[in-house]
């Protein structure tokens, strides 16, 4: 069966190697059979205490949502900053090279910069203090360490807008000049062009990129210890809660923890891979 | 008089709209830069001052010979360890990969992507096994160990994509003109991937540098990383040294930024 | 209202060359100037000249894609010079069709439907009707990227036939397809515009393609229009020099002139050609009334004119054919060559080399000696 698999695919398994085995021993830590107080005999103990457990699937669901969120808002901006400033035109230059300044700011600068802007006693609590508007710490609504999540999903948004402006801009700029004409000899108006043409050009090219920054986000870890709520946690945050326990069996469900986080980023890759494959010829 | 030229009109918004959505992308890209520095600068930001009372630069003093300098010298190290072995595998594994066609190509650029997709936190709880194994968990060389596994993830696929864009041309030209496989490596492949390799070795380098979860995981806190430092100094909200570190994770993370502007034209790229 | 008979008239048009720093610079040196054209509602007007003439240019010009910097572009009744490209009735074809990759064939030629917000209906009827006439049925639900070069062309021009367009700009359609290929788009543009009244505009620089396709052609050079005629007329009375060598018909020699009758030249004394100088003055050559005793000439002769048979002793019969002709003396053959518009010999009179037609049946030797005959209405005379 190997044999018949070519050889830069084994390379390529051998690059995914930690994964697979991270994969591996995952399952059979969860199941008991390795890991701290492992025993010879498979226990589905800890593998049913961690699916039925519902900090589990609020964690996930809690991650996926921030993740979606920060992705959503980023894609669109990224979206608006191709579309609107297309052109060579200084001002158009200039809002690209804003969009995407930001590209190697690390996620825990971002995160530690929403805490100082965004918390209760932050920058905006105080500016708007300063309009009048709040007069303690405390009136200021909750945007960090709050359910709904919001300091986290905007510093992540934040992270995320300068590599799909990146990206975005790229395929604005291989959407051959070509096609819009066309399009506009054929009796589409300019806004016509951008919605039948460029923009589903765009979408679509941009996808993969989507994808991958949605399961970066997912995973971010840094930005979660910093800014996510204790209940409900995010899943790397409760991850590594559960690897830090004192109870041996408890740690054995950051295993539990971990392959679920590995299950969203294996069907994130497949998605985008798919999305390249069938997508990513459309715009050079 | 001469008439207007009619330059195709491809505007999608108005001015005032241009206007303010640009000022939104100023404020939001310039605004962080600020605070980090007023932060890192002030003393005694006591609510609800809008500025700090008084400029110090006791932070900044203290870096070095600090903890943050120290921390800031071993990411440094592992960053530059972590980009030459990354780049030094991938090179050749992205090479390889190129030439494969059809499903096996989409499978093998999905297996090379795992690594960089899979949440740190996830990836760790495997190589903390294997570092344990092979006797380097809680070291630093076990640390190092761990940040080159997503960059070389990351750095195969990005030379899988310059390989596959470039064709074997130019290796097929040295090869019927005389050329030994050692000459068409060294005299043809790696003088032409001057721009790639030093795109690759800073995306590896930033890999590193900003990486937190594998190095606590693996690590277990005996390598001292800056971004760990900083993480701690956040959280026990330390916020002048804490803006400081900040700071000093973006300044080589911006010197980054040139070579990685080389890569810009390319589609297929993946977030750090 | 009445329709007017032009599907587009241009007058006095400059059009700056488009080079990204100088977009607002004038037409001067740099740009078209003074282009005055009219395409009759179906009419096929093939615009033909060397590279860098700026024939895309133009096109893209009367588009509506390219700024214009004097002049008047009218489409039908309307003057389109300053509407915007996708409110001039016009459509502009690519030299390599540009489809929309994420549309299929079908989506591709409603696309101008689907924007005038046709109802399904009829959208879905003239579609049909469309890709039937162009033989794509069986590719409508295809993506672009699975057709062959020639399938696309059919595409492009279905769908620019579904904008019902006044008139169709296509910028060398054929310049990059193998000879085949070439063909089938020939045809694929003959039977799409045989049934629409729009006027067909086609820039090339081949003389075959352009003989084939257009009703008219207009030549272009030094960046205005030179001449614009039927094929007949352009090959018999070129209106200058220039336009006589980028035809590439005629073979030139020095000359000059004897007397009103005749024109020296090395090949001996040649009639004047009265019939060519006729014509050019109907097209008032402001050099046709000039020329003079002893003023120097360029003299073309067609090559198909020319003509050469071994040397043989000639009856009396053969002097009376000869009417038209003017024969020279003997000449050295040289050499043969074999083209699909004929068998030439390369022949030398004196110092002078000249290519004749040659029957290649019965092919004179290397080094022999043939007469060479000359259809004099094949000449024409331009000062130099």
């Amino acid at each position: 069966m190997l044999r018949r698999v070519p050889f830069p695919v084994l390379l390529a398994m051998l690059v995914a190697t930690p994964v697979l085995f991270g994969v591996a021993y995952s399952a059979l830590a969860v199941l008991g059979i390795a890991g701290a107080g492992a025993s010879a005999v498979a226990d589905s103990d800890r593998l049913f205490s961690v699916l039925t457990d519902r900090t589990t699937w609020r964690a996930t669901g809690w991650s996926l949502y921030v993740a979606f969120s920060s992705t959503a808002i980023a894609a669109t901006a990224a979206g608006a900053v191709a579309l609107l400033f297309p052109t060579h035109k200084r001002s158009d230059r200039f809002a690209r090279s804003l969009a995407t300044l930001p590209l190697p700011v690390p996620h825990l600068v971002a995160a530690a910069t929403a805490l100082f802007v965004l918390s209760q006693s932050g920058l905006l609590a105080r500016v708007l203090h300063a309009l009048g508007l709040i007069d303690a710490p405390a009136n200021m609504p909750a945007l960090v360490y709050d359910a709904g999540g919001i300091a986290l999903i905007l510093a992540l948004a934040w992270k995320e807008l300068p590599f799909l402006a990146v990206v975005a801009i790229a395929l604005r700029a291989g959407i051959a000049r070509d096609l819009e004409d066309a399009a506009r000899t054929l009796g589409a108006s300019p806004r016509t062009v951008a919605r039948t043409v460029t923009w589903p050009l765009l979408w679509r090219g941009l996808f993969p990129a989507v994808i991958a920054t949605f399961v970066f986000a997912f995973g971010s870890f840094e930005s979660a210890v910093l800014l996510a709520p204790i209940d409900p946690a995010a899943l790397p945050v409760l991850t590594m809660e559960r690897f830090a326990d004192p109870l041996l069996a408890r740690r054995g469900e950051a295993y539990g923890l971990a392959l679920i986080a590995l299950g969203v980023a294996a069907v994130a890759v497949a998605a985008h891979e798919v999305t390249r494959a069938r997508w990513g010829s459309l715009v050079r | 008089m001469m008439p207007p030229a009619l330059v195709p009109q491809s505007r999608v918004l108005t001015s005032p709209w241009r206007a303010m959505a640009i000022a939104a992308l100023a404020i939001s890209t310039v605004l962080p830069f600020v605070i980090l520095l007023l932060q890192s600068f002030g003393e005694s930001w006591r609510w609800p001052d809008v500025l700090p009372s008084g400029l110090t630069g006791s932070a900044w003093r203290a870096v070095a010979g600090g903890s943050l300098g120290r921390a800031a010298v071993n990411s440094a190290a592992l960053g530059v360890a972590t980009a030459v072995a990354a780049v030094c595998v991938a090179l050749p594994v992205g090479r390889s990969l190129a030439q494969l066609q059809g499903a096996w190509r989409h499978v093998a650029a999905a297996l090379v992507f795992l690594p960089v997709a899979a949440p740190p936190i996830a990836l760790g709880a495997g190589l903390q096994i294997v570092t344990l194994w092979l006797g380097i968990a809680s070291t630093s060389v076990g640390v190092w160990f761990s940040h080159t596994v997503p960059a070389i993830g990351y750095v195969s696929l990005l030379f899988l994509g310059v390989f596959t864009s470039r064709g074997t041309e130019a290796e097929e030209a040295a090869r019927t003109l005389g050329a030994s496989t050692w000459h068409t490596w060294t005299m043809v492949v790696i003088p032409s991937l001057r721009a790639p390799i030093t795109e690759a070795l800073a995306i590896a380098f930033l890999i590193s540098w900003t990486q937190v979860a594998l190095t606590l995981v693996v690590g277990g806190g005996a390598l001292r990383t800056l971004p760990l430092e900083v993480l701690t100094l956040v959280r026990a909200g330390q916020d002048r040294p804490a803006a400081v570190g900040a700071l000093l994770l973006i300044v080589p993370a911006i010197a980054a930024l040139a070579a990685l502007r080389l890569g810009a034209r390319r589609t297929d790229a993946l977030p750090t | 209202m009445t329709r007017a008979a032009n599907a587009l008239s241009v007058e006095g048009l400059a059009v700056p060359f488009a080079t990204p720093a100088s977009l607002s610079s004038t037409a001067g040196p740099q740009g078209l100037h003074l282009i005055s054209l009219e395409v009759a509602r179906g009419e096929r007007v093939v615009l033909l000249g060397p590279s860098g003439e700026g024939k895309t240019s133009l096109l893209r010009a009367i588009a509506g894609l390219t700024p214009v910097s004097a002049g008047r572009i009218q489409v039908g009744d309307l003057d389109v010079t300053h509407m915007s490209a996708e409110s001039r009735g016009t459509v502009y074809l690519h030299q390599t069709p540009v489809l929309f990759p994420h549309l299929s064939v079908e989506a591709n030629v409603a696309f101008p439907l689907t924007i005038r917000r046709v109802p399904a209906a009829e959208r879905t009827r003239t579609v049909h009707t469309l890709l039937e006439r162009l033989h794509l049925g069986e590719l409508a639900k295809r993506a672009p990227h699975t057709l062959s070069g020639g399938q696309k062309h059919r595409v492009a021009l279905a769908r620019a036939l579904a904008a019902k367009p006044n008139v169709l700009l296509l910028d060398e359609p054929l310049s990059a397809l193998d000879p085949v290929l070439r063909r089938d788009v020939r045809d694929a543009i003959r039977e799409a515009h045989a049934e629409s009244d729009a006027g067909l505009l086609l820039v090339t620089h081949d003389l075959d393609d352009a003989t084939s396709l257009g009703d008219r052609l207009a030549i272009m050079l030094d960046r205005t229009i030179a001449q614009v005629a039927t094929a007949e007329v352009l090959f018999a009375s070129p209106v200058s020099v220039a336009v006589m060598r980028f035809v590439g018909l005629h073979q030139e020699f020095a000359g000059v002139v004897r007397d009103a009758q005749s024109v020296d030249t090395p090949l001996g004394a040649v009639p004047m050609p009265r019939g060519a100088t006729a014509s050019r003055d109907a097209l008032s050559d402001p050099h046709v009334s000039s020329l003079s005793s002893g003023q120097r000439v360029v003299l073309g002769i067609r090559s198909d004119a020319i003509r050469c048979q071994s040397s043989a002793p000639r009856s009396s019969a053969d002097r009376r054919e000869l009417t038209n002709t003017l024969t020279l003396p003997s000449a050295r053959v040289l050499s043969i060559s074999h083209r699909s518009g004929g068998t030439t010999a390369a022949v030398q009179l004196s110092d002078v080399v000249m290519h004749a037609l040659v029957d290649p049946m019965s092919l004179p030797p290397i080094d022999s000696l043939v007469t060479v005959h000359i259809d004099v209405r094949g000449l024409i005379v331009f000062p130099e």
